[in-house]
């Protein structure tokens, strides 16, 4: 059977096609992403022209969705990487030098059409994802780094330092040699803000202590903010992974100085 | 947390602007696509902004240039313009391919809470163009 003709019966006839290319064709179909552009979805037919079970076609975006989603947003770090390949395996598709595709047969051609425009619709979302996921994830690994690994120096979740100011928390308290440690998450430049004013006003009451930062992307802040948290904070640390392979070394030195 | 206006928008993507990084020469080409991108500066009050260019590699109708513009004072950007070949449809055209350009309202950038995203799509204001419109002319 023709796939066209399979498509079109099983979408109740809303869906059309135009020959993009000999033997790419481009669905017209009501799928829509949400500045108004139609998806990018494509049928590489079989050479013939036709399926027969248990052949198979290709529905692809031919590298489409990997370009629309490059106007605002590259997958350049092992996260965001991660959270794409997480994408592609829960919907079943495959990438290959930027093409995302699957292959259908003539009973699932509907089915996975449908699949793959989730797919593509939840990769050019991604930056969306990363915004929950990234900044969840980066908490996550943080408290896990510093439960499993920096039991000697003490941890304490969620200290407030100033008794009556409880709109000044410390993400986590470590004590290498008797004298606090703040450690303050950064995700973002909203926390950013909170552990600067949080580091003058402990350093205002005149408490003892010492502050580090750790950045989940210290490039993404703006200029004067990290300008700003630099001159407030003692030591920091430009990212977690940078954080999980010197904290050690760095409270082993804090607390040889008592 | 800023709001925007429409008429910001307008004078954002219509301020002289000059080139403060400029494309490369050629377009780079990475997977499927060909991609180059430039950071301008309004010649004013010193507005950031950045270009992107892509083409895909097999379909050169289909190419998007847009001008994104970064406020400063959080992070994030808003994509103001995209201009868009003959791709395939869109929800106004559903069955025909023709150049068109997405532009951000403030409405639609106010709505939502851009301040905790990366970057705003310019959404649902599409202008249709008879023949590829001039990104230059337009824009600065």
């Amino acid at each position: 059977m023709n796939p066209v003709e399979i498509l079109r019966e099983q979408f109740n006839s809303h869906v059309a096609v135009r020959e993009k290319r000999p033997g790419i064709l481009q669905l017209v179909v009501p799928l829509f992403h949400e500045d108004g552009d139609m998806m990018d979805i494509f049928l590489d037919l079989p050479k013939k022209g036709e399926i027969d079970v248990p052949e198979s076609v290709r529905i692809s975006d031919h590298g489409l969705t990997m370009m629309r989603l490059s106007y605002s947003f590259d997958i350049d770090t092992p996260n965001k990487a991660r959270i794409f390949r997480r994408i592609l395996a829960e919907n079943d598709v495959t990438e290959e030098a930027g093409e995302l595709f699957v292959e259908a047969t003539a009973e699932t051609l509907y089915a996975t059409l449908l699949q793959f425009s989730q797919a593509v619709s939840k990769i050019c979302n991604l930056r969306y994802f990363k915004r929950e996921l990234l900044s969840s994830l980066f908490e996550e690994r943080l408290a896990e780094f510093i439960q499993d690994s920096l039991k000697r120096f003490h941890p304490t979740q969620d200290v407030f330092p100033i008794p009556d100011r409880d709109d000044l928390a410390v993400d986590w308290q470590l004590s290498p040699n008797g004298l606090p440690l703040y450690l303050f998450a950064i995700r973002d430049v909203n926390r950013a803000r909170l552990a600067t004013i949080s580091c003058l006003e402990f350093q205002r009451k005149d408490l003892k202590f010492k502050s580090i930062a750790v950045h989940e992307d210290l490039d993404k802040l703006p200029r004067k903010d990290l300008n700003r948290l630099t001159n407030a904070c003692d030591k920091q640390f430009t990212s977690l992974d940078e954080f999980q392979g010197l904290a050690i070394s760095y409270l082993k030195r804090e607390a040889a100085e008592i | 947390m800023r709001k925007f206006t429409n008429q910001e928008f307008a004078n954002l993507t219509a301020i002289h602007k000059r080139v403060i990084e400029p494309p490369r020469k050629e377009m780079r080409l990475i997977g499927k696509m060909k991609r180059n991108e430039m950071k301008l500066e309004s010649v004013d009050d010193g507005h950031s902004f950045h270009c992107f260019m892509r083409q895909s590699e097999e379909f050169q109708e289909n190419f998007s240039i847009g001008l994104v513009y970064h406020p400063g004072e959080e992070p994030g950007s808003i994509q103001l313009l995209r201009f868009n070949g003959q791709h395939g449809g869109e929800r106004s055209h559903p069955h025909h391919s023709i150049f068109h350009i997405h532009t951000s309202t403030a409405d639609d950038i106010n709505a939502e809470s851009w301040s905790r995203d990366i970057s705003k799509r310019p959404q649902r204001m599409v202008r249709i163009s008879k023949r590829s419109p001039i990104f230059w002319t337009l824009s600065s």
